[in-house]
């Protein structure tokens, strides 16, 4: 009984003191916040694939005049959107990059670049990559299979870093030159 | 200081009175900080930068904590910081279904889903892939685990066996506490603070890149922490002190590898009073000891990333680790190498295996209290396992298939399978549920030890001699061993809220207990030998709920409940669980540079095997604390804080060793830090 009394005591003292604080505390209330310090993944993605366009050559016959915009296809949930629409007009040398974002396979075909994210369907994925099979296409996605699937370039996350993996043999065959500098960062997979 | 004498509860409540008092002055007194809000363009970045970058786990976390077909929770570096807390054990208390309680100044009792001890034997802890569970009493030595807490990424705590993957002893539970990478505790830190219990405590750390591609960095701590008080009012004379001291440096050879170097070494002198028995002092001497702890350790580390499917990593360690008290001095050094492999075959299967090599070799002193014989002996342990997870259908039903195979010195072989099935009927829903099975293999003193446990001095005929009643190792104990049923629901809606809640029923068999020898007359006194042998079995069963809610960028509310039953036969020689226990935090940023931290517990009673008691047991009330903790930043490099911890009593009861120590009571402390980073 005494047990009781005290314990309630001690709860109502608690949220005496607790209410107090609270509204002391909500009077000071600052206005801005600034809580996430980390980047968000696709952010850096995107960011990575813009550096992988710089570092790739395509077939002269890929663009008709020196100035022709560039053309990124994203094949990928809403989500992911807002990322790569910062990449829309900046420069690769004398090109601008255009990014679109398409959601059918069959729209893959005129691209340069061509971004498949996790969310795709794996039908649609292995669609996507077989209407650009063999054409100056570069394939980006951050699947596991990405790569056996036949894509070229693969990110993926390990302890909160991103890493990227490259096919040199699908990149030949897709006619591209990817530079020294990317494979020497990049994890090489698939027949040497 | 007030607070450790304000005994009188009308006192207390002035005490407590005037600390709100001193903390609602200091917040009116803080004043907003503006905030530099640039946001750099990540496209202006070079490849080698944009890889640097640590990318928000949001969904990664939310994934991995709501994808593990296993009772998992993640204490992350924010939580300890706005905890307040000085230790590792103390942060433990935020996770559901762990049962953590402070012996004395010095000592912790810490176990999952059942009844705690400071020998509780059931529970793997691992620092940085370095297992710190002692062979020798199969538990952990708390206070000699004193990572600097500032620099650690995060603690996972998996509730129920991990057997699987890590092997014998992780029964009840496995504590994997991770330090960051060096990359991330660059430049320096500098932690001063002082208070009435944790009367003084300093921390430095200076992290550099060397290099390109390798980054390092060291740390050195200390603490003096103060002595507790004994249930009757004397000073305990636990005070104690930790020096420490370490570093990391890692290295990314290529795209593929990286390496990593790290290690610690400590000394310390934890002082205790111990009762000591003796067939001529039956009621026990006390004794003011002077215990010596000291150790060290190196790890390695080589990880090679071979595609996106395909990983492998290889680990040695060395440690070493001496402890000299009053009844027990021990020398202890071992060597563990590990190999893990993980790889996708296919599109469903995502498999990883593994083989390890442990070597562990220690030297006891002969001591009257606590013989150990052979005084020394060499272990070899050879384990390997594989487990395969398979996507049945994708995104929706995975099964998890594994065992971990394992020969010992002590039983023989080991095998410990589980099946873990998840099912997530919609993408914030997830079910899973897991069988599994577990053993705890026999410590060095259930093998060879003799533990003079109580002296029973001589009465009235016919015993006219004292009896000496002792714990005798015998060389048959076998394993313990739990087949653990779990099923468990989570509901992730989005990445401000989550509800994890987890239940489970362990079957234990084959349980430690101690039988009656047949009493030898040794001349002055008769000898009452109580053998450790496996005969006993029980259930335990229970239900833990953690809940997050991120409820305004400024306001995280953490709550965490459980409830757990043991089921024991008659005679059962353990301690009794809480029932209910429950934790609620609220963590809250009025402005960006003001924490207001609030951390509520309840405890509820437990009884503790205790030798010196007339039943062998020891009735422990439950109890509530708060902690508080204010922490103002006046720059970006600046934190003061001021933390109360246990403020609702001058003293309090949490657990009372088996033998050797008296009942030492936790008291209210209050402590004011200040931190410096450049």
């Amino acid at each position: 009984m005494k047990k009781d009394t005290e314990l309630a005591k001690r709860l109502n003292r608690i949220c005496c003191s607790t209410v107090f604080l609270l509204l002391l505390l909500f009077s000071t209330l600052g206005n801005a916040f600034a809580f996430d310090q980390r980047m968000g993944e696709y952010a850096v993605k995107a960011a990575f694939v813009l550096n992988f366009a710089r570092y790739t050559q395509w077939p002269d016959e890929s663009f008709v005049s020196p100035t022709e915009p560039f053309k990124l296809c994203v094949l990928g949930n809403k989500a992911i959107e807002e990322a790569f629409q910062t990449l829309n007009g900046k420069k690769i040398e004398s090109r601008t990059l255009d990014v679109r974002f398409i959601t059918k396979a069959e729209d893959a075909a005129p691209c340069n670049i061509l971004f498949i994210s996790e969310g795709i369907d794996h039908a649609i994925l292995l669609d996507a990559l077989a209407a650009v099979k063999g054409k100056p296409v570069l394939t980006i996605g951050e699947t596991k299979t990405f790569i056996n699937s036949g894509g070229v370039i693969n990110l993926f996350n390990r302890k909160e870093r991103l890493y990227f993996e490259i096919n040199e043999t699908t990149a030949q065959k897709q006619h591209l030159k990817l530079s020294s500098r990317l494979l020497k960062l990049a994890i090489i997979v698939g027949d040497k | 200081m007030i607070y450790r004498s304000a005994t009188d509860k009308n006192q207390a409540y002035t005490g407590f009175a005037k600390m709100l008092y001193v903390l609602a002055i200091a917040a009116v007194l803080c004043y907003t900080v503006p905030l530099s809000a640039e946001e750099s363009d990540l496209t202006d970045l070079s490849i080698e930068d944009l890889m640097g970058i640590k990318v928000t786990s949001v969904s990664k976390k939310a994934q991995y904590l709501s994808d593990s077909a296993a009772a998992i929770f993640v204490i992350t570096n924010e939580d300890l910081k706005r905890s307040g807390v000085t230790n590792i054990p103390d942060a433990l208390r935020m996770v559901p279904g762990l049962n953590v309680a402070r012996i004395d100044s010095n000592k912790w009792a810490v176990n999952s889903r059942g009844a705690t001890s400071r020998f509780a034997d059931k529970l793997l802890v691992l620092i940085d892939g370095r297992s710190v569970y002692t062979p020798s009493f199969s538990g952990v030595y708390w206070e000699v685990q004193n990572v600097m807490l500032e620099d650690v990424e995060r603690i996972e705590v998996i509730r129920g066996p991990g057997a699987t993957l890590w092997g014998a002893n992780a029964v009840n539970g496995v504590i994997n506490i991770m330090t960051k990478h060096a990359k991330e505790t660059q430049g320096g830190l500098v932690s001063l603070g002082g208070g009435s219990e944790e009367q003084a405590f300093t921390s430095a750390r200076y992290g550099a890149s060397l290099g390109k591609k390798t980054y390092g960095r060291i740390y050195a701590k200390g603490f003096k922490g103060d002595e507790f008080q004994f249930s009757q009012g004397s000073d305990a004379g636990d005070d104690w002190g930790i020096r420490q001291g370490g570093f990391r440096v890692e290295s990314k050879l290529n795209a593929n590898d990286s390496v990593k170097l790290q290690g610690d070494i400590y000394q310390g002198d934890i002082n205790q009073q111990v009762t000591v028995l003796s067939p001529a002092t039956p009621n026990g001497m006390e004794t003011n000891d002077d215990t010596e702890v000291s150790g060290g350790n190196l790890v390695a580390r080589w990880q090679s990333i071979l595609s996106s499917t395909s990983e492998f990593s290889l680990q040695a360690y060395y440690d070493r680790t001496e402890r000299k008290e009053a009844y027990v001095h021990e020398k202890r050094n071992s060597f563990d190498l590990d190999f893990q492999h993980q790889f996708s075959a296919g599109n469903r299967h995502d498999i990883v295996w593994g083989a390890r090599y442990r070597h562990t070799s220690d030297d006891f002193a002969r001591n009257p209290l606590v013989l150990i014989d052979p005084d020394t002996r060499s272990d070899d342990l050879y384990s390997a396992f594989i487990q395969d997870e398979i996507s049945l259908v994708q995104n929706r039903l995975q099964l998890t298939l594994g065992s971990k195979f394992e020969h010992n010195n002590y039983t023989g072989h080991e095998i410990q399978p589980s099946i873990r099935l998840l099912w997530a009927p919609h993408p914030n829903h997830k079910l899973w549920t897991s069988i599994s099975r577990a053993v705890r293999t026999p410590s060095r003193v259930e093998h060879d030890g003799v533990i003079i446990n109580e002296v029973i001095p001589p009465s009235s005929p016919p015993a006219v001699l004292p009896v000496v009643i002792k714990t005798v190792g015998t060389p048959d104990y076998d394993s313990e061993e739990l087949t653990a049923y779990e099923l468990g629901y989570r509901f992730v809606p989005n990445h401000t809220f989550s509800l994890d809640i987890a239940t489970f029923y362990n079957d234990y068999d084959n349980a430690r207990t101690v039988e009656l020898a047949t009493p030898v007359f040794q001349g002055t006194y008769i000898e009452q030998a109580l053998c450790f042998s496996n005969n006993f079995s029980a259930h335990t069963y229970g239900v833990e709920v953690a809940g997050t809610w991120q409820a305004v960028k400024w306001l995280k509310l953490d709550l965490a409940y459980s409830y757990l039953i043991s089921d024991f036969e008659d005679g059962a020689q353990v301690g009794k669980e809480p029932t209910h226990q429950a934790s609620f935090r609220s963590a809250l940023t009025p402005r960006k540079d003001l924490d207001l931290d609030i951390w509520l517990r309840y405890v509820d009673n437990v009884s503790s095997i205790y030798v010196a008691s007339d039943n062998d047991r020891f009735d422990i009330d439950g109890y509530l604390t708060l902690d508080l903790r204010l922490a103002w930043r006046p720059t970006a490099h600046w934190e003061l804080s001021l933390v109360g911890q246990n403020l609702l009593e001058s003293r309090h009861l949490e657990f009372v060793q088996e033998s050797f120590t008296r009942p030492t009571e936790v008291q209210r402390g209050i402590y004011g830090k200040v931190t410096y980073q450049f």
